[in-house]
């Protein structure tokens, strides 16, 4: 497997959401995202699918996810949304390396007769210094193509990290 | 060109340990690593423990991890634990030939000085004579912000009859 890189954004001060577009393929996709952080304490990443038709994040309530979480401190949990406007990670902090890592990989955006797909694995120290992540997948119920993804913290800016797209060749 | 990079790859045979030393650097933040062909002499897991830039293995009681064990033969398991002295069930092997262990992991942010270094862990199914098969989804975290520069393996019990690490840089150009 190769990994050939179409966006990247280092996030160095604060920014109100970072998008990552390219997708012009019927490839999969890969998402690389690390140490990602917010300004806000407690806050927790979210991420929309970009609309091939004009670039812009699609806020309309037809994501669902599931994902187990994985929890160092106590027992693991179930995650699950139907019908939001976006997917929701784990809560990040503003103490030492409180922040998001993950991959994820993203399947049939470029087609507009399918949903857009997304599988994603996360390791995030909380704002409480917990260790947890999320395993597992979600799906904007939308039939469109979808060019790239796009991240924010819902209650402040993204204050740092490192936010990289690659096509799987 | 691919932004996935061949850094190194190491074999070892009838070792108690193997470890991967200087493949972290400022070149990247984020690497994949890749153990298959991996025989112990006891089914067991195997352990994990980072390097750092003295070259030191790093047994402080820093590693926080969780592993999802998804079963055949039995119902799911979860395996966690904060403060550790290593991130300590990571891959099963069976001491088969036949049933060799498989191994992909994502290491983020080793070599900076200013940060945790996380990693995202998976397993292939694993297959134990009498018992069935394990597949595993593991997270682990060393809370210490020293560089970190390499890698150290072992079984919990017994010593790898062969085992094979590839280690890759995933570059951002920016």
């Amino acid at each position: 497997m190769g990994l050939v890189q179409v966006a990247t954004n280092t996030v160095t001060s604060a920014v109100s959401s970072v998008s990552l577009l390219g997708i012009t393929t019927d490839d999969v996709y890969m998402v690389a995202l690390n140490n990602v952080e917010p300004v806000v304490d407690g806050d927790y990443l979210r991420m929309r699918f970009t609309k091939a038709s004009d670039d812009s994040a699609d806020n309309s309530s037809n994501y669902d996810r599931a994902a187990k979480e994985l929890r160092a401190d106590t027992t693991f949990g179930d995650s699950s949304q139907t019908n939001q406007d976006a997917f929701n990670f784990i809560e990040n902090g503003t103490g030492t390396s409180e922040t998001h890592n993950s991959t994820m990989y993203l399947f049939n955006f470029n087609n507009a007769s399918e949903y857009s797909f997304a599988t994603f694995e996360e390791a995030s120290v909380m704002y409480n210094q917990d260790f947890r992540g999320r395993n597992g997948g979600g799906v904007l119920t939308v039939a469109q193509a979808t060019n790239g993804v796009n991240y924010f913290y819902p209650s402040g800016n993204i204050a740092s990290g490192t936010f990289t797209m690659y096509k799987v060749v | 060109m691919s932004n996935l990079r061949l850094i190194n790859e190491t074999t070892a045979s009838s070792v108690a340990s193997v470890s991967v030393t200087d493949v972290f650097s400022s070149d990247f933040d984020i690497y994949q690593i890749t153990i298959n062909n991996s025989d112990i002499t006891i089914k067991d897991y195997s352990e994990l423990r980072f390097i750092n830039s003295s070259g030191s293995v790093i047994s402080a009681s820093n590693y926080d991890y969780a592993n999802l064990e998804m079963k055949t033969y039995s119902s799911f398991g979860e395996l966690k634990a904060t403060s550790q002295t290593s991130l300590p069930n990571m891959w099963y092997s069976s001491n088969e030939t036949a049933s060799q262990g498989s191994f992909n992991m994502w290491v983020f942010n080793p070599y900076s000085s200013s940060s945790y270094t996380f990693v995202l862990a998976s397993n292939g199914t694993n297959y134990i004579t009498s018992f069935g098969a394990m597949a595993n989804k593991i997270i682990g975290v060393l809370k210490n912000t020293s560089s970190i520069t390499g890698m150290q393996f072992f079984p919990n019990s017994g010593s790898f009859d062969n085992i094979l690490v590839r280690t890759y840089g995933l570059r951002v150009d920016s």
